[in-house]
């Protein structure tokens, strides 16, 4: 029995030193940790001014990023002039097409005055003042028309008429960093006379900035 | 069977995975609506209010105006009348008011005996005649237009009076008079003419 023990003492150890003799053996580790996925960012921020030859008669409503703005001009005449200039940019890292949607509302006669119903054949229909309001637009991406030759130039109610891309040649790539500005330039007739009196309508853009496909 | 059956649920769970991709693509939008444009308004108007102590504004010379295609008969030398009328932008526009006298014409009618020195009998009415225009608006008070005879007015195109702000409203002073000076020359002549009154936007 005290050989059995012995034996089995024997192997313990040799296995142990065995082991030891395992543990001791080459090798080598190496890591490659950190490895990081970030997603890139695709952003319009516009920023929207308005300008009027008489000061007193346009009010600009600029909002922050994501907020809706806007442009008012009021109590306008014969002869008057302005323009409403978009500043688009692409904030975001990843290049994006561009393309704007136009819409007009709320063309209406509004306040029908004395002297407009002796001119007016259709009081209380669409109102005049789209009609006979000039417009210039232009659309730049980093200052390069997107036009070619010549840009937009024509009355007003015609300019929600136009197929988008005919109108601004849109949808068109916009790197990051990179800036679409749209301007309009209006004007009054000054022949006009009294049956743009108290008529008024709304114009409406819609931005949009999408990924540009894989 | 069962390695086909597995080849074609992996081919559904790719062109799933591809597609979700697709409709979820990077997309930002941004609005600019409510840009609106809206016209003044220009409209004048006169007191239908003689006594001015009621604002009763219309859009027409009032009928109580001596100028309101009335007949004045029977004139002679040393006549005087008188007409105020009160006027209003009753728009939002600024604007300027006048006055054009037009389509004067002038008739002998009959040549009486002591008017025969002074043939040939045209109608001299219209000469010697003297209108007297004042405008008289806030804050400027009282202002002489023109002092002029009837004929003289009908060369003068319109005749501008002065400002007339959105809102505001004022005075015009139209008197006419033959002066004593005259003589027999007018004698049955008659003169009939047109008043315009206007609001121009400034």
């Amino acid at each position: 029995m005290k050989k059995i023990l012995m034996s089995l003492f024997t192997i313990a150890i040799v296995g142990a030193l065995i082991g030891g003799g395992v543990m001791a053996v080459f090798t080598d580790t190496e890591t490659s940790t950190g490895n990081t996925f970030s997603a890139g960012t695709l952003e319009l921020v516009v920023v929207t001014s308005g300008a009027c030859s008489d000061v007193g008669k346009v009010t600009v409503y600029e909002n922050p990023d994501g907020f809706n703005d806007s442009v008012v001009f009021t109590n306008l005449a014969p002869g008057d002039s302005g323009s409403i200039t978009w500043t688009i940019t692409n904030t975001g890292t990843l290049p994006g097409m561009v393309m704007i949607h136009r819409t007009m509302s709320n063309d209406v006669d509004g306040v029908d005055t004395e002297p407009e119903l002796l001119v007016d054949p259709s009081p209380g229909a669409a109102g005049e003042l789209d009609d006979n309001m000039w417009l210039i637009s232009t659309v730049t991406i980093d200052g390069t028309t997107t036009f070619s030759p010549t840009p937009y130039a024509n009355w007003m109610s015609l300019e929600a008429t136009y197929p988008d891309d005919q109108f601004d040649n849109l949808p068109k790539l916009l790197p990051a960093g990179s800036v679409l500005v749209v301007t309009y330039n209006w004007s009054i007739d000054s022949g006009v006379g009294n049956i743009i009196q108290g008529d008024t309508f709304t114009l409406n853009l819609e931005m949009t900035l999408d990924q540009v496909t894989p | 069977m069962k390695k086909i059956l597995m080849s074609l649920f992996t081919i559904a769970i790719v062109g799933a995975l591809i597609g979700g991709g697709v409709m979820a693509l990077f997309s930002d939008t941004e609005t600019s609506t409510g840009n609106t444009f809206t016209a003044g308004t220009l409209d004048l108007q006169f007191d239908n209010d003689p006594s001015g102590d009621v604002d009763n504004w219309m859009d027409s010379v009032p009928n109580y105006a001596l100028l309101y295609s009335e007949e004045i008969n029977n004139m002679k030398p040393g006549d005087w009348e008188f007409d105020i009328l009160g006027i209003k932008n009753a728009g939002t526009v600024d604007g300027i008011a006048s006055i054009e006298f037009t389509n004067v014409v002038n008739l002998p009618g009959t040549t009486p005996e002591p008017e025969v020195i002074f043939n040939p009998d045209n109608g001299e009415l219209g000469a010697n005649v003297l209108f007297t225009i004042i405008y008289s608006a806030d804050p400027n008070g009282p202002k002489l237009v023109d002092k002029i005879s009837l004929d003289a007015l009908d060369t003068q195109g319109k005749i501008t009076l002065g400002a007339l702000n959105a809102g505001q409203w004022a005075n015009i002073w139209i008197s006419f008079e033959i002066l004593d000076s005259v003589g027999n020359v007018i004698m049955d002549d008659n003169v009939t003419f047109d008043v315009v009154f206007g609001l121009d936007q400034a």
